[in-house]
């Protein structure tokens, strides 16, 4: 081989190498782009593909690792599920159950305490067979219990629209009747991992689909308004944005994204000397504020933040709402250089800069995701 | 670079020119298409957005001092209301029409209606061990947590035109 030929085959290899990297690297170019928004690895494991399936839950094999459940107690919120989809009882209610085990039972079959024990009540949901619940074998049957719950749920009028623990109570008459809310987002996350995002769903068991518009999802949130984000959270831009603005259009609807207690209605407009504005008229970026504004505190210490409504808002502090329920219109009132709606979401009930965080986020992971116009 | 272009031969040479030209095209891409790929939403500042950077936040920033709890001359305060609303609950050794009337001077009609068929032997304590600590304020709203011999005892309280109620009951064994 002349020297000449060797140089033509170093550089043709080494063209050969730069184009499979090119051509790899182009493939991930390509690919990359369907992936869309990149997940958050803090909350990928409540992401999910499908909102439900049709596919029957299975109660024994190997079942998902869950925060920090047991088997057993996995295995019990399957068979709630499963006795659900057998009755066709839509996904709320399955939330709705198993939010109530966790509280009577904390998801385990008990049988009697003894001295513990309340009364006579059994099992997952603390049935009492002395006031009429069945024989304490049937009770200690996991899917009879779910099955006797369910059927006194699904008699409740409007049990599918208010608050879980109000439903709950009715079922169970506790004596602290406000005791089951806590429990709705580790009953929703079991609900998504055992059935496939399920809580994200809408609709009955054989006929599930993503919640769009303003429908709510079986987790109980639902969009405060239908409308593209014109600014989104804590941008390079704006870094102290500590929430999305909504372009809706002036008058629209606002809704509670979810069941809880009004904690804020008021006008919130001054300008920069301190000088007070007020809410009566439009505000500008000259005014500071949140103009008419509304917080709403929910389960789990979750507050949801409304501003820039147009006119008063509909709700009282202290006035308990249900998810979807209108509490004002879509304004301009405050700090903004047009009508739109300034939604944040604040956990651990920090209502200050260090519990916010990304609406876009937060409820995309209950199925009624913000900025979607379809 | 004319030596080696000669030693290559203009052939390879073209080929080796069209590659260094795809790598620019797709770095290029890749830069210019990064913000302008196909999202549902949208990122960047519309016609409708606020304050394009910087304060004044249009979002509260930090959370507004809350009212004191309000208390009209003559009511009792949220506090007395909560105790004594407490202390009838925990005296649940009474058949269940006495427990339940006893609760309802103190609890807003919505509550009282949703203990309606409660059972007062699920109380599950006794006695207030400790002072209750203060949880949400407001000057129509108001929690307290309540510890007693088995849990914590948790009472939402609203004030409807200066008179206070208790609206909620939640429960948290220890």
């Amino acid at each position: 081989m002349t020297s000449r030929a060797k140089v033509i085959i170093a550089i043709g290899a080494a063209i050969g190498l730069m184009a499979l990297c090119c051509v790899g690297g182009t493939i991930t170019y390509f690919l990359g782009g369907l992936q869309g928004t990149p997940s958050d690895p803090a909350n990928t494991v409540n992401d999910y593909l499908a909102c439900g399936s049709t596919t029957q839950v299975s109660v024994t094999g190997k079942l998902p690792d869950i925060s920090t459940l047991s088997g057993e107690q996995v295995k019990n919120a399957a068979i709630i599920i499963k006795v659900g989809q057998d009755r066709k009882v839509p996904p709320r209610g399955w939330v709705i159950a198993i939010a109530t085990a966790l509280q009577e039972s904390t998801l385990h079959n008990y049988g009697d305490l003894g001295a513990r024990n309340d009364h006579d009540s059994l099992g997952l949901f603390q049935q009492r067979p002395s006031m009429g619940w069945g024989t304490p074998a049937q009770i200690m049957d996991p899917s009879y219990a779910a099955g006797k719950f369910y059927d006194k749920l699904v008699k409740i009028p409007d049990w599918e629209t208010m608050p879980l623990t109000r439903a709950a109570q009715r079922v169970q008459v506790s004596a602290y009747p406000d005791a089951y809310a806590k429990h709705e987002p580790l009953a929703t996350e079991i609900v998504n991992q055992l059935a496939n995002g399920a809580a994200l769903a809408v609709g009955s068991s054989t006929n599930l689909h993503c919640a769009t518009g303003t429908e709510i999802a079986a987790s109980g949130w639902t969009v405060p308004v239908v409308a593209r984000i014109s600014s989104g959270w804590r941008t390079p831009d704006r870094p102290t944005h500590n929430g999305v603005d909504l372009a809706a259009a002036r008058g629209t609807p606002i809704r509670a994204a979810a069941s809880g207690i009004v904690i804020v209605a008021e006008c919130n407009a001054h300008l920069a000397s301190g000088a007070w504005y007020g809410c009566d008229r439009d505000g500008s970026l000259q005014v500071v504020g949140c103009g008419w504004w509304v917080e709403i505190r929910h389960a789990d210490n979750v507050i949801t933040r409304y501003c820039h409504m147009g006119s008063r808002p509909d709700v009282v502090v202290g006035q308990e709402v249900t998810a979807g329920q209108v509490i004002g219109q879509v304004g301009a009132t405050g700090n903004v250089s047009g009508p739109h709606l300034h939604f944040e979401v604040h956990v651990n009930g920090d209502a200050s800069y260090a519990g916010a965080v990304d609406p876009v986020t937060f409820m995309r992971q209950r199925g009624a995701p913000v900025g979607v116009v379809s | 670079m004319r030596t080696l272009l000669r030693r290559i031969g203009p052939r390879y040479g073209v080929g080796l020119g069209l590659i260094v030209l795809v790598v620019i095209v797709v770095a290029l891409a890749k830069l210019v298409g990064h913000g302008s790929a196909p999202q549902l939403i949208t990122n960047g500042p519309g016609p409708t957005a606020s304050a394009p950077s910087g304060p004044p936040d249009d979002g509260e920033g930090e959370a507004p001092t809350p009212a004191a709890p309000s208390v009209n001359p003559g009511q009792t305060g949220p506090s007395a209301v909560a105790a004594k609303f407490a202390d009838a609950w925990l005296h649940h050794d009474v058949p269940a029409k006495q427990w339940h009337a006893a609760l309802a001077k103190y609890a807003t009609a919505a509550l009282a209606d949703e203990l309606n068929g409660a059972d007062p032997a699920g109380v599950p304590a006794d006695r207030v061990t400790g002072a209750p600590t203060q949880i949400d304020i407001g000057a129509d709203f108001v929690q307290y947590a309540i510890p007693t011999d088995t849990g914590t005892l948790t009472l939402s309280l609203q004030a409807d035109r200066g008179r206070w109620l208790v609206s909620g009951i939640d429960w948290t064994a220890t």
